[in-house]
């Protein structure tokens, strides 16, 4: 069955490569030996308080792949309703429940890209940003998202590039 | 420095009792190692001003030659990193009495196997020869048939040959021909498969072979990727995910032949009426059966020149790949914009891991998961 899932991993790492994604700087697995474990980095949607900031993802595959979703989860700190400022962690359904074999690595991280900019405060993981929004205090959200954005995605880019 | 690797052997002394200092002037050490009650002769040269066994070499006798072909890599990695002279001895003993064993459970083949097989090839020609393996235990000699067709004779060779006979197989459609034969040698062989080809028992083939060759040189096969003259199925590409199955008789090679379309039930249900309704008009002889199957089907079948991959795309779109565990995509979604192929054993796996699905009897119903139409799918044997 992991040969499989290899397999099934090795086409997906080549369709990245074959036509990369300016949207999604990298895909691919950490360690050349073990193909279960991959690292993202999403490149933050223009015109959004997410402008200009950079987020590494770790990817863990489980061995049943694709008919289990991946567990993905946020290295890079980032305030958003729906993903813990704490761990990282993601609430999206399509990496839960409604998830289906259709999707790939690849569009599942386009999925979370396009979550930044449509959050679900009505399931939130990050209360307080959720809270902003729920209010109707927009302009309080955004500020707030783009201070983090700055602080932790801009700077984190420029160390990863320079070491 | 030379002192404190004698230093060294005299500590070793118990472990190795064999090993002295063999001269003055260089750093060798020569002696016997004992493994399995038997002493292998070898000698060990230390390059000069080294303390380590860094750059050391081993020599050997013949024997102890003999037992590490093949090994002399791991071998010299282990000399490196070996810190002292026992620490390598011991590795050494190690690897050498794992050898030996194995070669025990290799018997050696008899006096005059290798001349016999020589003398064999000389008679018969070397240009019949097609392939053999390093240990000549195998080989394959190849035969041309009187339509020029090239064909292939598997000889596996006994160790105690030439005192027990040859297994002799060659590819043909028969049951009964591709059953191992027992040759005294391979003259007999040689001469057994071409008798065979003037007996006309190969030439019983030639139709069969001749529309098969018809087949794999116009259409997209897919199955079995490398024919063999004895697959008598070819599993041709139809685009859009659709495919056809084809099984010649090899006794009845002008009857009818068993066939069977996969793929998205609308796109094939309305092939399938084509045959029905144009099956009476396979009379034609003159035509070749992918001829006669381009005629009933109304269609050309794509080659591999006018088409890419891409176009025939029939991979399983939850594992990604044509060949699951020998078996292919013969799943399809039903609904005409979707067609998505599946294996069996990958749709089943995932309908049954979605708690929505219904199952009645052996049979799953659930939903596409590209498209989310209603799909099903029988359990899977494994």
């Amino acid at each position: 069955m992991v040969n499989a899932v290899s397999r099934r991993l090795l086409k997906e790492l080549k369709d990245y490569q074959k036509e990369r994604n300016p949207d999604l700087i990298e895909l691919s697995p950490i360690q050349e030996d073990n193909i279960l474990v991959w690292k993202a980095v999403l490149r933050g949607e223009a015109e959004t308080p997410y402008e200009g900031g950079h987020w590494t993802l770790r990817i863990e595959i489980p061995k049943n792949y694709p008919i289990q979703p991946p567990k993905m989860k946020f290295l890079t700190k980032i305030c958003h309703p729906n993903i813990s400022f704490k761990t990282g962690e993601i609430c999206l359904d399509i990496l839960k429940a409604a998830w289906s074999p259709a999707w790939t690595l690849q569009s599942a991280c386009m999925a979370i890209r396009l979550l930044l900019s449509n959050p679900e405060p009505t399931s939130p993981l990050n209360c307080d940003a959720a809270n902003l929004l729920r209010c109707g205090d927009f302009m309080g959200y955004e500020s707030l998202v783009r201070m983090y954005t700055q602080l932790y995605a801009m700077s984190q880019t420029d160390n990863e590039g320079s070491a | 420095m030379k002192y404190t690797i004698i230093q060294i052997i005299l500590m070793d002394a118990k472990n190795f009792p064999l090993l002295v200092p063999s001269d003055v002037d260089e750093p060798s050490y020569c002696g016997f190692i004992t493994v399995k009650g038997q002493e292998l002769a070898f000698q060990i040269k230390l390059e000069n001003n080294s303390t380590g066994l860094k750059n050391a070499k081993l020599y050997g006798s013949p024997k102890l030659k003999r037992l590490i072909f093949g090994h002399e890599k791991a071998l010299q990695q282990r000399l490196e990193q070996c810190a002292s002279f026992s620490e390598f001895f011991v590795d050494l003993k190690d690897l050498l009495e794992l050898l030996m064993t194995k070669e025990k459970t290799d018997p050696s083949p008899c006096e005059n196997y290798y001349s016999t097989l020589i003398n064999e090839l000389n008679s018969i020609g070397w240009d019949k020869l097609e392939a053999f393996n390093p240990s000549l235990k195998n080989l394959s000699l190849k035969l041309n048939d009187s339509s020029g067709r090239q064909h292939s004779i598997f000889v596996s060779l006994p160790f105690s040959y030439p005192q027990t006979p040859l297994i002799v197989h060659a590819e043909l459609p028969t049951p009964s021909s591709t059953t191992s034969n027992h040759m005294a040698s391979l003259k007999d062989a040689v001469s057994f498969y071409s008798k065979v080809s003037l007996d006309k028992e190969l030439e019983k083939f030639q139709y069969v072979w001749s529309m098969l060759d018809d087949i794999d040189a116009h259409t997209w096969v897919l199955e079995p990727c490398k024919p063999k003259r004895s697959d008598l199925i070819r599993r041709i590409a139809l685009g859009n995910h659709c495919s056809l199955q084809i099984e010649l008789d090899a006794s009845y090679p002008k009857g009818e032949c068993q066939y069977r379309l996969f793929g998205t039930e609308s796109l094939i249900s309305p092939l399938r009426e084509k045959i029905i309704k144009n099956w009476n008009t396979w009379l034609n002889f003159d035509l070749t059966i992918r001829q006669n199957f381009e005629n009933i089907l109304e269609i050309t079948f794509p080659s591999t020149q006018t088409i890419s991959t891409s176009d025939i795309n029939i991979e399983c779109g939850i594992c990604y790949s044509y060949r699951h565990e020998d078996s292919l995509p013969d799943q399809s979604c039903n609904n005409a914009k979707c067609g998505q192929p599946f294996h069996r054993s990958c749709l089943y796996e995932w309908l049954r891991s979605i708690p929505s699905t219904k199952q009645s009897f052996n049979t799953f119903f659930g939903n596409c998961p590209y498209c989310n139409d209603a799909i099903t799918t029988t359990i899977c044997d494994q």
